[in-house]
């Protein structure tokens, strides 16, 4: 049985938020109103979250893309009384959007804020309706919802691979904000396959995952910039 | 070293953008809002036959590959394309909104005639016929009564087969007047054209260089092609790869560039052309340059005697008087210390690359500045090697020649006056329409081009216009200035149309991608290509046997024609068979996959386009055409050009005779006028990279990212000046300066400079889409300046004073 | 306390779901019944299934994503024209294929099983590599001489979990509701 996880290398990230836009895209995320905006209820499922820190000329910011982590102990499926959300065999963190009733336990639980409700029922200003992907739903006012790693893209490359009666091979599911990348800095594969990417990645010394403390085990991992940054080098 | 998060700070991370919701809480309504949502409503998604297809970005001049999903009639997903050279399968945020721009509610949906003034203009729809009959019979009685000349066209400054197709017929129809948008490569390109003598398009092989020092080029947001950029960047720090580039930011602000760079060297505004040579100072010093190359290649290092026997300063002997490390260290705000550093860093990494001078993708830099930093890379011996400094490599078409229609002196009427370097500059299409010199001007056609809004002089374009008698827009979107139009001709976008296009700046391979229709035209758009050609037919004679096509895609097909002549190169495809083809031509061999010009035809539109994967480094007579035959510290072609204009010294603020009127050195920097003590740089975002973009939600949502900005401008103003202006984060403030006024929301951010405010370009449009006209437009703020040799618009002196609304 | 704390706010939004907890499936099934049990379908022409199956041509003749793609898609005019461009029989209904073709109109079937938009039901999947019969789920079709009012065969949840049971199929959430 697959685990699947993900590898971002923060050294390699641009901070160009493709990753955001991609997965809006993929997965019919309506943009909310301007106002609901500065409000703080953008309903990406992917952020840029941004730190800046220190004075100038000091200044460093910290720019991390965060999905939902698919954690392998999610605190955020405890808490929902109706059973829509949970964790499935090959380690996502779902949610059934039909079975949600809009109480946002989750969306307090999750220590990593990366679940958001449907505060108003989604709108397709104009003809944006036209450019809805037909294998992902829309999702109702009053819903909370949250990646899924693209899961219908799993389905599909399954679907793929067996009628090619061949094995699903590394590369033929990934999310939309992996596949899109520039800089390459986001993997994605089987984490209990040792020879993927992902798992020989999350075993690199630059390897952390967020909160980790917290015992969620998330499984998304994160690459610092860690020996490769410029200040290192520099000793070196 | 480990990357420590705990869970206060990543909330504290996390939640800034719900800053707001703190604040407004739900009330009542919200709870009644609620109540409404136990009546569901399913958004039902229609099915039908998908397929996949390929296609190009239209979203910037990059127009990297894609990939584009389709339900039937309908688009429904943007990917990269693997095989495109430019792009390899990634794409840009820009790129991947591209179907908020197909199904924008307020695209154009008829040609539009002005009924009204130019002042206050009403729109009548009209039928296509009535369109192209108006424009044609305009051009045919301009053209008999011999003022054929007195029509202008601007476009965007691409060179690709549509401006081929443009030029050809004002050509055959008499103008000399194609007219293009400034590049924030300008400064760059005269660099080069001083110092190398080359017009070609400078560009960089950024995957092979080992040090990078960028001079405020925002290469991750938004320079050249931005997902090569960021493609290369991925590269540089690919574990796996083994080696690091490092790549350094020198400019005023903590970009997001900065952020993302290895080192950010805090610079006082304007004083890039002092750091740059500051470094040279330490590279020769400390002897860390390339003594060979400079040796060999260089003209102007040493002082010289001229023929007349005088003796001339050298660039050393400039630099080892006037830019001192300590002198530089002072003029610029960085530490001796890091200058030096980072002076034998670059020294002793190779490739080693600097770029620039640069403000934004539309804001061209200050040519002394950009000739200083050009310099280093002589030094560095990075002139057209692998991991250097290039020249974009040129298609193989054949160049037709077309008879001149009638008399064909007349000048262009964007030339830059006399005491300016000769060159070609937009910003000064208004003096002359207002001045009616050389001579009138009775038609201005606009493709895809927006003057009013994105340039420092809008306003006067603005005036201006009101004067022409005749104004017709190829656009998709209304905009400030088709608002001034007389008609408005809506095209389809992107994915509605045949599309092409050559190389991305500052990408060196020669590029030719082509793409089909994904979908059909929406509404009821048409080509400009196929619009023009139907104008052509209607002139007849001499413009109609130049532009013999049926539609755009026979156009195409003859050029592809050229392509296949050229016996070249290949058509795009996977990254193994790149590297095989790569090999087999450098043993001097071609292997392509086609025999006939029609089947190259079917596999360009089937994979996307046509390379050259090859770059021909080295090549020394191609790379260096100065008198000299030599790069240039000291640049002949100025001199040669400034001996018979005694003003120009006068302009540049120094005395006749001077040689540093000829190298590179530091222009002074501008006073603050009194009562305006703050430094107003404008900034470009990538989502909303070119000034262009703002009309689509999904790019508003994450434009300010870094501030949790999102919908609106944003004034970025250091704590402690904010501070002492009595400004705290989100207050409302006017930002004047002697040129306009604007409100704004302030932000407070530890990334600008004190005495520095900044905003980002993009915002505040008037016209047009209902999500573009939030915020404010910088430009209408700037100066309006031109540097002294070129007469690129300068508008990094611009100074303001910021207040509470 | 804000009132967006109190716990009488979180049970407000669809609290008469949540009340009625104890009978969440068979509220829950009653919704997904709803989908195509409500009113009789009319079709634009009266197809008759039972005489083209005869006439030798398989399902997929006409619903041709059934073996290749998620959705079985429902035939566009231009797949009737193929074969009655010119009339083949004196009915009226297949005059009604070319009146519509000469008015430049497409025919606009109206789909009978369809899936919730919560759910996504890929044919390939259960048509090509489970080799399902299509009269699984869609019941009696090629005997049909006028285009069913009603589906042979209600397609709840239940149905479906029945059968993936039976034949170990998965029983994930996420492998069906999206």
């Amino acid at each position: 049985m697959p685990r699947w996880g993900m590898v971002i290398d923060l050294a390699k990230c641009t901070a160009c938020q493709a990753c955001v836009v991609a997965c809006e895209s993929e997965n019919n995320v309506p943009c909310v109103s301007p106002e609901e905006a500065g409000r703080g209820r953008i309903l990406s499922w992917i952020n840029l979250l941004p730190e800046v820190e220190g004075e100038y000329p000091r200044v460093s910011m910290r720019l991390m893309p965060v999905p939902c982590l698919h954690c392998d102990s999610p605190p955020c499926i405890l808490v929902c009384p109706v059973g829509a959300t949970g964790l499935s065999p090959e380690g996502f963190v779902r949610q059934t959007f039909a079975r949600c009733i809009g109480c946002r336990y989750c969306t307090n639980a999750c220590p990593y804020t990366r679940r958001v409700f449907n505060w108003y029922r989604p709108e397709f200003p104009g003809e944006f309706q036209q450019a809805l992907n037909p294998d992902v739903s829309v999702r109702p006012k009053g819903v909370v919802e949250k990646c899924t790693l693209c899961h219908h893209r799993l389905l599909k490359a399954r679907e793929e691979a067996r009628a090619a009666n061949r094995p699903l091979a590394e590369g033929d599911y990934v999310p939309a904000c992996v596949e899109v990348c520039p800089a390459g800095a986001m993997y994605f594969g089987d984490l209990n396959d040792p020879a993927s990417t992902v798992a020989e990645l999350s075993r690199s010394p630059r390897s952390f995952r967020l909160l980790e403390e917290l015992g969620t085990k998330p499984k998304v991992n994160y690459l610092s910039e860690g020996e490769w940054s410029g200040e290192e080098r520099k000793e070196a | 070293m480990s990357f420590e998060i705990n869970r206060r700070d990543y909330l504290r991370f996390a939640a800034g953008g719900a800053l707001g919701a703190a604040t407004s809480g739900v009330s009542l309504r919200g709870l009644s809002r609620l109540n409404a949502a136990l009546a569901s409503e399913e958004v039902i998604v229609p099915g039908g036959p998908e397929n996949w297809v390929p296609s190009l970005c239209s979203l910037c001049p990059a127009a990297c590959g894609l990939r584009v999903r389709t339900i039937g009639p309908r688009a429904v997903r943007i990917q990269g394309s693997s095989f495109h050279p430019v792009s390899h399968g990634g794409l840009c945020p820009k790129g991947l909104a591209g179907l908020q721009v197909v199904y924008h509610p307020d695209r154009l949906r008829a040609p539009l005639r002005n009924v009204g003034s130019r002042k206050s203009p009403r729109w009548r729809e009209i039928s296509w016929e009535e369109a192209i009959s108006t424009v044609a019979a305009r051009l045919r009685r301009l053209r008999g009564a011999g003022q054929a000349h007195q029509v202008v066209w601007i476009d965007r400054p691409e060179r690709n087969l549509w401006s081929r197709l443009v030029r050809r017929f004002l050509a055959a129809y008499g103008s000399p007047n194609y007219l293009t948008m400034p590049s924030g490569l300008d400064a760059i390109q005269t660099a080069v054209y001083l110092q190398q003598g080359v017009t070609q398009p400078v560009a960089y092989d950024l995957e092979g260089t080992r040090y990078l020092l960028s001079f405020g080029v925002n290469l991750l947001e938004g320079w050249g092609s931005p997902t090569a950029v960021m493609r290369a960047f991925g590269r540089w720090r690919d574990a796996a790869a083994g080696r690091r580039t490092k790549f350094v930011q020198i400019e005023p602000r903590f970009s997001m560039t900065a952020a993302r760079a290895d080192e950010w060297v805090a610079l006082r505004p304007g004083t890039d052309a002092a750091m740059a040579l500051g470094i040279a100072y330490v590279l020769i010093t400390e002897g860390l340059y390339d003594a060979a190359f400079v040796r060999d290649h260089t003209f102007g290092f040493e002082d010289w005697r001229d023929a007349a026997g005088r003796t001339h300063m050298g660039f050393r002997s400039l630099v080892l008087s006037e830019y001192r490390l300590n002198d530089v260290a002072v003029m610029t705000g960085v530490p001796a210390e890091t200058i030096l550093r980072l002076a034998r860093e670059f020294g002793q990494n190779r490739p080693a690359v600097a770029v620039g001078d640069h403000q934004t993708s539309t804001l061209p830099g200050h040519p002394y500045a950009a000739m200083a930093v050009h310099s280093l890379n002589a030094l560095s011996g990075s002139l057209d090697t692998p991991g250097g400094v290039v020249l974009q490599a040129e298609l193989p078409l054949k160049e037709e020649e077309i008879p001149p229609a009638g008399k064909n002196s007349w000048p262009r009427l964007d030339e830059t006056p006399e005491h300016h370097f000769p060159g070609h500059h937009l910003a000064r299409l208004p003096r002359a329409i207002l001045s009616r010199k050389p001579y009138p001007v009775e038609a201005v056609l606009l493709h895809d081009v927006n003057p009013v809004f994105s340039l420092p002089n809008g306003e006067v374009f603005r005036q201006s216009f009101q004067e022409v008698p005749f104004i017709a827009s190829f656009t998709s979107f209304m905009d400030e200035t088709s608002s001034l139009a007389d008609l408005v001709l809506p095209a389809p976008t992107g994915l509605e149309r045949w599309q092409e296009a050559a190389s991305p700046p500052a990408f060196p391979y020669a590029v030719e991608s082509i793409s089909p229709p994904v979908i059909a035209a929406r509404h009821r758009t048409r080509h400009p290509g196929d619009i023009l050609l139907e104008i052509a037919k209607f002139l007849g004679g001499q413009v109609g046997a130049a532009l013999p096509f049926e539609n755009v895609e026979a156009y195409l097909r003859h050029r592809v024609g050229d392509l296949f002549a050229a016996q070249t190169c290949s058509v795009y495809s996977t990254r193994l068979d790149e590297a095989w083809n790569r090999l087999v031509e450098r043993s001097g061999w071609w292997a392509p996959t086609y025999s006939t010009a029609d089947e190259l035809w079917e596999q360009m539109k089937e994979r996307g386009g046509w390379w050259e994967p090859t770059y021909y480094y080295g090549e020394w007579e191609r790379t260096a055409r100065t008198p000299s035959r030599r790069f240039e510290f000291y640049s002949q072609t100025l001199a040669r050009w400034a001996s018979s204009r005694p003003d120009f010294a006068r302009a540049v603020g120094l005395e006749p005779g001077d040689d540093r009127l000829f190298l590179p050195h530091q222009p002074p920097t501008v006073e603050a006028p009194p009562g305006y003590p703050l430094l107003l740089m404008p900034i470009e975002v990538l989502p909303l990279a070119g000034g262009e973009g703002g009309h689509l939600p999904y790019l508003q949502q994450i434009a300010g990212q870094h501030l949790f900005a999102t919908w609106e401008s944003w004034l970025e103003i250091h704590p402690e000046t904010a501070r002492k202006l009595g400004i705290r984060d989100g207050d409302r403030v006017s930002v004047e300066s002697p040129r306009g006024r604007a409100q704004v929301r302030a932000r407070l951010y530890a990334g600008a400079r004190p005495e520095v405010v900044h905003l980002p370009l993009g915002y505040g449009h008037t016209e047009g889409s209902r999500w573009g006209r939030r915020g404010v437009n910088p430009m209408a703020l700037l100066d309006e300046r031109y540097d002294p040799v070129a007469g690129l618009a300068q508008t990094s002196g611009t100074h303001v004073k910021v207040y509470r609304s | 306390m804000p009132l967006s704390d109190s716990p009488v706010f979180l049970l407000l939004p669809r609290w008469p779901m949540l009340a009625g907890f104890g009978l969440f499936s068979l509220l829950g099934s009653v919704f997904f019944l709803g989908h195509n049990s409500g009113v009789p379908v009319a079709q634009p022409i009266a197809f008759n299934h039972a005489k083209h199956i005869s006439s030798g041509m398989g399902c997929t003749d006409c619903h041709t994503g059934a073996q290749s793609q998620a959705r079985a898609t429902l035939p566009a005019l231009a797949a009737c024209l193929a074969c009655h461009e010119s009339p083949l029989t004196e009915s009226a209904e297949e005059q009604k294929i070319r009146t519509l073709a000469a008015a430049g109109k497409e025919l606009e079937w109206i789909q009978l099983t369809p899936v919730p938009a919560h759910v996504y039901f890929s044919h390939r999947r259960h048509v090509e590599l489970a080799k399902l019969e299509c009269s699984a789920c869609h019941g009696p079709m090629e005997k049909a001489v006028v285009p069913p009012q009603r589906p042979f065969r209600l397609l709840t949840m239940d149905a479906c979990i029945e059968c993936h049971q039976k034949s170990r199929a998965k029983t994930d959430c996420n492998d069906c509701h999206r």
